[in-house]
């Protein structure tokens, strides 16, 4: 196919499409209407879930603050409060971010180099938020072991003898695929954005 | 003063951009319908800020563009899609499948250029001038002869293989 054909081909189909005509004011009122709904839904839904655990383990850990009676573990306690007020706010901030391009203002220039922008961006909460959860994890499980079950893990030493390893072990394995993905989006981000200035 | 049956009138008289735009930056024929109706959505919203000195055609490019580009990897958080009919994106096949396959083809090769190029050439294709690619896509007309020139020898060798 050469290229004038391509063109003529382009011409053949753009004007078969343009004498179809088959959308109709319903159709459009339909998909408008659907697609608001949709959005409302797909953003309040899984954001408002997890801010909701989050906000419900806080007011557990304060009203049983009384039970981490060692410093160490009050410590433990004052980060996994502040973590789960923070994370949530930070993701939905994050989100409303990536939502804010202007569609009908900004060129295709603008558009694109704020996709790509985007994506590295989001690639790197990701890789950040990967890490903040697993010490959050961590600061839980000696949290609620405490107030729970009265367990102090900072002091049975055998079980760290081979938990913290294996979390170590674990965590090694996760970032090695997350860095991964994150250096290939960070790539193809980046190729896109040296193309945007040729 | 932007009326609703003068949305439904413009949209309707260039639907023809929602599909080439939603074919060209989606594979899966359920992905088209996505950004289709994504597109619809998007120019309905932006409507009301539309200034009518440009050609309505330009507006719904740029919009059109914008929301595929702003659409890319979205799938997790697609929505729940109208059961809008086949026919909006199987256009040909009911015409000529001869047609059909040769336009799959063309989509074919130009899918295999950047998100940048795809742009670029769609505009072309669609009998854009420099200066209108210009206005739409926000670089210099200067600078789409140049990319324009590189898609074309890139094309060229594509069809070659």
């Amino acid at each position: 196919m050469e290229l004038e054909e391509m063109k003529s081909l382009w011409e053949d189909m753009s004007q078969k499409v343009d004498q179809q005509k088959i959308l109709t004011d319903q159709l459009i009122l339909d998909m408008t209407k659907e697609r608001f709904d949709t959005k409302m839904r797909s953003i309040s839904i899984p954001e408002s879930i997890t801010a909701l655990i989050c906000f419900a383990a806080v007011i557990y850990i304060i009203s049983n603050f009384n039970s981490l009676d060692i410093w160490y573990l009050q410590l433990t306690g004052i980060f996994a409060i502040i973590a789960c007020l923070v994370l949530p706010v930070l993701s939905l901030k994050s989100i409303q971010k990536m939502k804010s391009v202007h569609i009908s203002k900004s060129t295709f220039k603008e558009t694109v180099a704020a996709y790509a922008k985007g994506k590295a961006k989001f690639m790197q909460i990701q890789k950040t938020s990967f890490y903040a959860s697993f010490l959050v994890l961590i600061a839980l499980v000696i949290v609620f072991g405490k107030i729970m079950k009265g367990i102090d893990v900072f002091t049975m030493t055998e079980k760290l003898n081979w938990l913290v390893p294996s979390g170590i072990g674990v965590l090694f394995i996760f970032s090695q695929w997350v860095l991964k993905k994150y250096k290939k989006a960070t790539d193809s981000a980046n190729n896109i954005l040296k193309e945007l200035e040729e | 003063m932007h009326t609703k049956e003068e949305f439904f009138q413009n949209i309707k008289e260039n639907e023809g951009i929602i599909y080439k735009v939603a074919r060209l930056y989606a594979d899966s024929a359920e992905d088209q319908k996505d950004v289709y109706q994504e597109i619809v959505y998007q120019l309905w919203k932006s409507y009301p800020s539309f200034k009518k000195n440009s050609k309505i055609s330009t507006w719904m490019y740029r919009v059109a563009l914008n929301t595929a580009i702003s659409n890319l990897k979205k799938e997790k958080r697609k929505g729940i899609q109208v059961p809008i009919d086949n026919s909006l994106l199987n256009r040909m096949d009911e015409i000529d499948t001869v047609m059909e396959e040769q336009i799959t083809l063309l989509y074919a090769h130009i899918k295999k250029l950047s998100i940048v190029e795809k742009g670029i050439i769609l505009l072309h294709l669609e009998g854009k001038n420099y200066d209108e690619i210009a206005a739409i896509t926000g670089f210099t007309a200067t600078n789409i002869g140049t990319r324009l020139a590189r898609i074309k020898n890139k094309l060229k060798s594509q069809i070659k293989k």
